[in-house]
């Protein structure tokens, strides 16, 4: 199997060629980019109210930093 | 972290299950496992009622555990059926009998409320039971929290620093990835493509490609249990068909199964299945005793930095960069199925 996700709720993040950068495709279309994955998926997950315009994140505000795997 | 309760997860191999005793922890839940005379698989709580006796340290007497301590005798239903020296059994005298499931060479338990317990929300692996396929396996237990485990294997940049030699090269670590979250059937997608990259000895000594080659590695993780990693081997420039059809590709799938069995402790089961070479046992013993050690180089790190994290204090910062991507993905995942605000899919789609 090659194939990526294709049901009604996905979201994608591609680390854009040649550079640094996160490019975040919501489910809904909207379209942002970040440095930084938590960054990027804050965006993301703040569906439908993306920060910033559609199509351009811009500067993404610092995110707190999800917590590693505690014990259960 | 919390477990992920209300969940299937891999207790052992088919294989493994025969007419002995197997004792199991999952989710800290102690589990006897056994098969019957009619090979019905069984999961009962693993401890007896009257002294709390494991009743994997019993016999197995016909399809009834017989308490190794006084004889409390019980059936493949958990109901006590004997008790010694008496007539009367307690209206009390039963353990719990788990839901279990047998699919793809595996058997699956159900950890949570049996009446949710829903044999088609079972994730598949069907190349372990394909006869298209040949597959080595094993587990290893690891002394680790699941969590450090499941981080391990959405990252596979690791390869290239702790599997070198085996199945890292450079260019793992130096290809960008790109990862799908499917919130609506719970899964997750970790996308690398390597269209020219050195052939790892683990593909070279097994498909006999010397030169270069097109390295495929798309990740199906389906929390909290089962990791899929499709990989597709080929020389440089041999892609599929545009029907889809593979004729030249060499087809890997590594199946992890991820199983919880205390806070930091996890059952690591592996698998490795492949579409060519099929009847050549040379290859066999080769792609076993490679994955083997590599999922022992994963278990020596996971195990000293499990050590490392239960020293330190709740909440200390880490640093994320893009290659965590996917791992950041499935951790907010699993919070959210422990915390029962993740959306459950109706079925394994």
């Amino acid at each position: 199997m090659t194939g990526m996700l294709a049901g009604g709720m996905v979201n994608r993040i591609t680390w854009l060629p040649g550079t640094d950068r996160l490019l975040g495709t919501c489910h809904c279309g909207a379209m942002g980019e970040a440095e930084d994955p938590v960054a990027m998926w804050q965006w993301l997950l703040a569906h439908p109210e993306h920060p910033g315009r559609p199509g351009c994140l811009g500067r993404p505000g610092h995110s707190e930093h999800p917590e590693r795997p505690g014990r259960p | 972290m919390n477990f992920v309760r209300n969940q299937w997860y891999v207790a052992a191999y088919s294989a493994q299950v025969d007419h002995g005793l197997l004792a199991r922890t999952i989710l800290g839940e102690s589990i006897v496992l056994y098969r019957t005379s009619g090979g019905q698989p069984v999961a009962l709580a693993d401890r007896c009622v009257h002294r709390h006796f494991p009743l994997s340290e019993s016999r197995l007497v016909g399809d009834t555990i017989v308490c190794g301590y006084h004889g409390f005798t019980y059936g493949a239903d958990g109901r006590c059926v004997a008790v010694p020296g008496q007539q009367r059994i307690p209206r009390t005298a039963r353990v719990a009998a788990y839901p279990v499931a047998e699919q793809d060479s595996f058997v699956w338990v159900w950890i949570g409320e049996p009446e949710q317990a829903d044999v088609s929300l079972i994730p598949r692996a069907p190349w372990l039971a394909d006869d298209g396929y040949t597959t080595v396996s094993g587990m290893e237990p690891l002394a680790a929290r699941y969590g450090l485990l499941v981080d391990n294997l959405m990252d596979l940049s690791h390869e290239t620093y702790l599997h070198g030699g085996y199945i890292g090269t450079p260019e793992v670590a130096d290809t960008p990835v790109t990862t799908e979250v499917d919130e609506d059937r719970g899964v997750i997608y970790v996308s690398r493509h390597m269209d020219d990259a050195a052939c790892p000895p683990f593909y070279a000594k097994s498909t006999g490609i010397t030169g270069r080659i097109v390295r495929w590695q798309d990740i199906e993780y389906r929390p909290p249990c089962l990791y899929l990693l499709h990989s597709r081997i080929a020389p440089v420039g041999v892609l599929p068909g545009p029907d889809g059809s593979d004729p030249a590709g060499f087809h890997v799938e590594v199946v992890y199964a991820i199983t919880p069995s205390t806070e930091n402790t996890t059952y690591d089961f592996w698998a490795v299945a492949r579409d060519f070479a099929r009847d050549d046992q040379g290859v066999s013993e080769f792609l076993h005793d490679s994955n083997r050690t590599v999922v022992l180089q994963d278990v020596a790190a996971l195990n000293i930095l499990e050590h490392v994290i239960a020293a330190e204090p709740e909440g200390i910062q880490e640093l994320s960069i893009n290659i965590d991507t996917g791992g950041l993905a499935a951790r907010r995942m699993l919070r959210r199925m422990a915390e029962g605000t993740q959306r459950v899919p109706a079925e394994v789609p």
